[in-house]
């Protein structure tokens, strides 16, 4: 599990920045998911998708969303399908998730390795609400 | 990132080379030590038939001493079985009257040579030092036959440029070796994926494909030793600027700077080899660039590819929750999840990148590949000389604006020049000698139909040779050729021509057949 994210009650709307890097197409989706045993309203499931967004050659390989739910309890999930265009090579990946509150780093994820076949990486952050 | 860094990637490279060289110079000599960072098996150099008299002999020759061999008859099949060695060349070609069907192939580590015995033949064989000499020996002498033959080609080993220029995904190229009085040369239009390789005329078992620049610090540092001399067996192939500003790019600047482009499209090789004979103590180094020009048929840039990726994502499966992490799981358990969803994207998007291959067999491009050698001969890094080297070109234009050609055809021409290149003697494959050549060469194919089970091509080419720096000799070849699919990537060719201009009056009418097999490019170097 990535750390926690501890987020100041008082202060503004989190800010989630997603980036990634070399000649790789990244598919990068973000959830937000409630506590053990309890669902989002109106669906079964515990995740909800916020985010969804493809790191190609009509988009850099950064990206920034805002997080404006109430985040108490919650935790914030990822999850980011790679692989190289073609499906022949070998290259270093670089994926990194951080999230900021009025400028303040308060997350920071990455994840680096070689790809070669298409791969998935991801991971959760539980988020600490201060008051 | 600015152009000017971009700039420094090649320069860099040449500093590193020759700030080896001049380390190397001003130490002391002494002889080379440490361990080789590739694995250096035996390998078969040469493989020569002569018919006599009384049959053929065939004889097998190593780079080192053959210690075993296995020899097996059944009917009129007879085989060969040589363990723990490779072959050091392409393919290989053997014919005599006494068999037919002579193979080659690779089964684990071992080689296996098989011939189909003609009636009334005893095969035998004996052992030499670093020779195998196989003897068929019969009572009757055949007449001499037309020009025919039939020769296996074992696919080779590396392979994997995404580029369309010379690597039709479906179609291997043609490298049917023919009976040497039809040509010498050989006759494939590509480029050479690493041409340092080429130029040394190695097939490296290890291959190191750094991609990040500790892996290129640590692999260069590896490669020498601590008077700074280069060892034997280095074998690098790699992309510089994706192995050092490959954080800093993306697919997005790739498809809007074509600067970037050629960049992340120039691959770099190094190599260094011994000697050609185990006598021989001198070290050969070999620095190889292939540049992509352009090329129409790049994955990175193809639009259907994008929508059918945009599919894949979209499955209903890759939204499963279990495939997605959760903080009701333990990170083993999540780490688990992700390799199970890893393993179903790639299923999914593997339809997306064979039908792009597939698409684009025949796109346009360009595509320059050149690399000078050296050599030292008491094997001290300090005595690096000039050693010749090669150019290779391949332009292929697949008639992307006619409608009726666009998805079926492609025109290839190929150039290329070789100086002072080794070849071993076909009369005594333990001696060798040195070459210069030029070549100059267009295909035209054409494979109509979607499944592209047949393939016609007509093909012309000029060669321009000397040996030993002696007279040039020019000749001509052209031929009209099919090429049959039989099998999943196995291949039958058949293809029917003419020669000229050759000075040893081999200017006869021919006809070749062979099969071919290949495998889906995979694996390779740093894209692309």
């Amino acid at each position: 599990m990535a750390s926690e994210t501890t987020i100041s009650a008082s202060g503004g709307a989190p800010k989630v920045t997603v980036s990634g890097g070399n000649l790789i197409r990244y598919h990068c989706q973000f959830f937000l998911e409630k506590p053990p045993g309890e669902n989002w309203p109106g669906t079964d499931s515990p995740l909800k998708k916020i985010h969804d967004v493809v790191f190609n050659k009509d988009h850099a390989a950064t990206d920034t969303f805002v997080l404006e739910e109430d985040l108490e309890t919650l935790s914030l999930n990822w999850v980011i399908d790679m692989l190289i265009p073609g499906g022949s090579g070998s290259l270093q990946y670089f994926a990194e998730v951080k999230v900021q509150q009025d400028g303040n780093e308060v997350m920071n994820w990455s994840d680096t390795g070689k790809l070669t076949n298409p791969k998935s990486i991801g991971d959760f952050s539980e988020f600490r609400i201060t008051p | 990132m600015n152009q000017k860094t971009m700039l420094k990637i090649p320069l860099l490279l040449l500093v590193i080379l020759a700030s080896q060289l001049a380390i190397a110079q001003s130490s002391s000599d002494g002889p080379q030590s440490g361990p080789s960072t590739a694995a250096t098996a035996k390998q078969v150099a040469g493989v020569r038939s002569k018919d006599t008299p009384s049959g053929t002999v065939v004889t097998i020759t190593a780079d080192e001493l053959l210690s075993d061999y296995g020899a097996y008859r059944n009917g009129d099949s007879y085989r060969v079985l040589i363990p723990a060695v490779s072959l050091a060349l392409n393919n290989i070609h053997v014919e005599g009257s006494s068999f037919s069907d002579a193979k080659v192939e690779a089964v684990g580590t071992n080689l296996a040579f098989s011939f189909r015995l003609q009636s009334g033949v005893n095969p035998s064989v004996s052992q030499k030092a670093n020779q195998l000499e196989i003897t068929f020996a019969r009572l009757e002498v055949a007449s001499a036959g037309p020009i025919t033959t039939t020769a296996t080609v074992l696919p080779r080993p590396e392979s994997a440029s995404s580029g369309s220029v010379d690597s039709p995904a479906t179609t291997p190229a043609p490298q049917a070796t023919p009976p040497k009085d039809i040509t010498p040369f050989n006759g494939d239009l590509a480029v050479p994926d690493s041409p340092a390789f080429t130029v040394l005329g190695v097939t490296p078992e290890t291959v190191t494909h750094p991609t990040t620049p500790k892996e290129f610090a640590t692999s260069f540092l590896n490669g020498v030793d601590e008077r700074g001399h280069f060892q034997t067996g280095i074998a690098l192939d790699f992309v510089p600027f994706l192995t050092f500003f490959g954080r800093q790019t993306d697919l997005e600047e790739y498809a809007n700077h074509p600067f970037t482009r050629f960049l992340a499209r120039t691959q770099v090789s190094f190599a260094t080899a011994k000697g050609v004979t185990d006598e021989d103590k001198s070290t050969r180094l070999a620095l190889g660039l292939r540049m992509t020009i352009f090329d129409k048929g790049d994955p990175r840039l193809d639009d259907m590819l994008e929508a059918c990726y945009r599919e894949a994502d979209a499955t209903p499966s890759l939204n499963n929750a279990a495939l997605i992490p959760s903080r009701t799981r333990t990170k083993a358990q999540n780490d688990e999840q992700l390799v199970k969803r890893g393993a179903l994207y790639g299923e999914l998007t593997k339809s997306c990148d064979d039908a792009a291959r597939k698409r684009n067999w025949n796109a346009s491009g360009w595509i320059v590949g050149l690399a000078p050698s050296w050599i030292s001969k008491t094997g001290e890094t300090k005595n690096f000389e000039w050693n010749g080297g090669g150019f290779w070109s391949t332009i292929a234009y697949g008639f992307e604006n006619v409608e009726a050609l666009k998805n079926n055809s492609q025109v290839l021409f190929h150039v290329r020049y070789r100086n002072n290149e080794v070849v071993p003697d076909t009369d005594d494959p333990t001696l060798f000698f040195s070459q210069d050549s030029f070549y100059l060469g267009g295909r035209l194919r054409i494979a109509p139909g979607d499944e592209a089970k047949s393939i016609f091509s007509l093909e012309g080419n000029y060669i321009r040779s000397r040996k030993d720096k002696g007279a040039w000799d020019n000749s001509r070849r052209f031929s009209l050729g099919l090429e049959r699919r039989i099998a999943e990537n196995i291949w039958f060719a058949l293809s029917v021509g003419g020669q000229g201009g050759r000075t040893d009056g081999a200017n006869h009418a021919f006809v070749l057949s062979s099969f071919k097999w290949g495998f889906q490019q995979k694996t390779p170097p740093p894209a692309p």
